[in-house]
């Protein structure tokens, strides 16, 4: 472990946060335990502070899956139908667009393009977390990525951040916590999509615009370059801005991001040039 | 569903699962240079304020005099989280301002 974190030290290591900041997210810091992580009975530990990270979320969860199941019903799907959809395809605005598409008389060609085109980020997220895979088996490797979602990406990448690591017992035990709460608020949904009030569904929709505030706001917190990660935010938020009425918004999502790190990276570089050699 | 729509599914999903694990299997064999790492590392931020500023613009929820509700009840909820630095009460104070506006306002 100890070889891992200095690996990316540079990077994804915050010397800086305070205790309080490490307290707000998680109580359980591995690296304070004498047992490797993911072994012995550290991963219990580890595999229930996975699961304690993931309470945040769980009202957006559920809040988007009980509109996802219910709009699963309205569209003519069965609950067994909706229960596999969220279960294998497990991605919100995936389903919202499968079942829209398939109840229009959609072919399955132009259904698979439009999931690929709407979960085109992940490849962006994927790429991120393969940084904390290194040392990792295939079946890690597979069951951590395909469990992966915008929310579980933002939890994790926070508590990477702060212990520069993440033990495969804590990352399961946030996913499966995610994906089964999915599951079962989409099952909810589908179930008592007739009895519920719309205007409920309506506001509660707006829980997932908070919580992407929510994660944006604690990673940028626990960043340790805050300036140069407001400027990342700026350009992407400025890049969708103007391009996100002209292009497929997924697009658009992926242009803002690239273009914002990619110059968020050349400040960073010159920075480092000025100041002659490694940072201090 | 028809058989189209479960091999559409299947697909679907199948599709989506590549897209989630081959960076992970692929790049976790690399050893990615000081700036390769610089440039992933700005990549959670970015990508969720662009997925923020996509949403509140692409559905803005207006009240009767023209004020975007949404960018009201976002503000409330960033205001709210960078006081609290707390996950669970930026979630609820946003939910709680979009509909308190909207019922006030709307």
């Amino acid at each position: 472990m100890k070889k891992n974190q200095s690996r990316f030290e540079t990077v994804f290591v915050d010397p800086a946060v305070t205790p309080q900041e490490q307290n707000s997210i998680s109580n359980t810091d591995p690296s304070s335990q004498p047992t490797v992580p993911g072994r012995e009975d550290g991963a219990g530990a580890l595999f229930k502070a996975g699961v304690i990270a993931c309470l945040p979320t769980i009202l957006g969860y559920w809040s988007i899956g009980f509109a996802c199941g219910a709009i699963g019903t309205v569209s003519g799907f069965s609950p067994l139908e909706i229960v596999l959809l969220s279960g294998l395809l497990y991605a919100g605005s995936a389903q919202f667009l499968f079942y829209s598409l398939y109840a229009a008389g959609a072919g399955a060609l132009s259904i698979v393009a439009g999931v690929l085109l709407i979960n085109l980020r992940h490849i962006l997220m994927s790429s991120y977390m393969a940084m904390y895979f290194q040392r990792s088996t295939a079946m890690q490797k597979l069951i951590g990525g395909a469990l992966l979602t915008d929310e579980t990406f933002a939890v994790a990448v926070q508590y990477g951040n702060r212990h520069g690591d993440l033990p495969f017992a804590w990352l399961l035990g946030l996913n499966v916590t995610a994906w089964l709460n999915w599951i079962v608020a989409n099952l909810m949904g589908a179930l008592l999509a007739a009895a519920l009030p719309e205007s409920l569904v309506h506001g509660l929709g707006f829980s997932l615009v908070s919580m992407f505030i929510a994660l944006l706001l604690m990673t940028w917190l626990a960043s340790r370059q805050r300036m140069l990660e407001l400027l990342a935010v700026a350009i992407s938020v400025l890049v969708v801005a103007v391009f996100v009425k002209r292009l497929e918004a997924n697009l658009v999502i992926l242009l803002a991001t690239v273009s914002a790190a990619t110059v968020a990276t050349v400040v960073l570089n010159r920075q480092r040039e000025s100041r002659g050699g490694p940072r201090p | 569903m028809s058989t189209s729509g479960y091999v559409a599914l299947l697909v679907s999903a199948l599709v989506t699962l590549l897209l989630r694990v081959l960076p992970i299997l692929l790049m976790s064999r690399m050893r990615l240079g000081a700036t390769a790492r610089s440039w992933l590392g700005f990549i959670p931020a970015s990508i969720m304020a662009a997925m923020v500023a996509a949403e509140l613009i692409l559905k803005p929820e207006w009240s009767s005099s023209g004020l975007s509700i949404s960018a009201l009840a976002a503000a409330v909820a960033t205001v709210c989280g960078l006081i609290s630095r707390s996950l669970f009460v930026t979630v609820l104070a946003g939910v709680a301002a979009f509909m308190g506006l909207q019922f006030w306002l709307g």
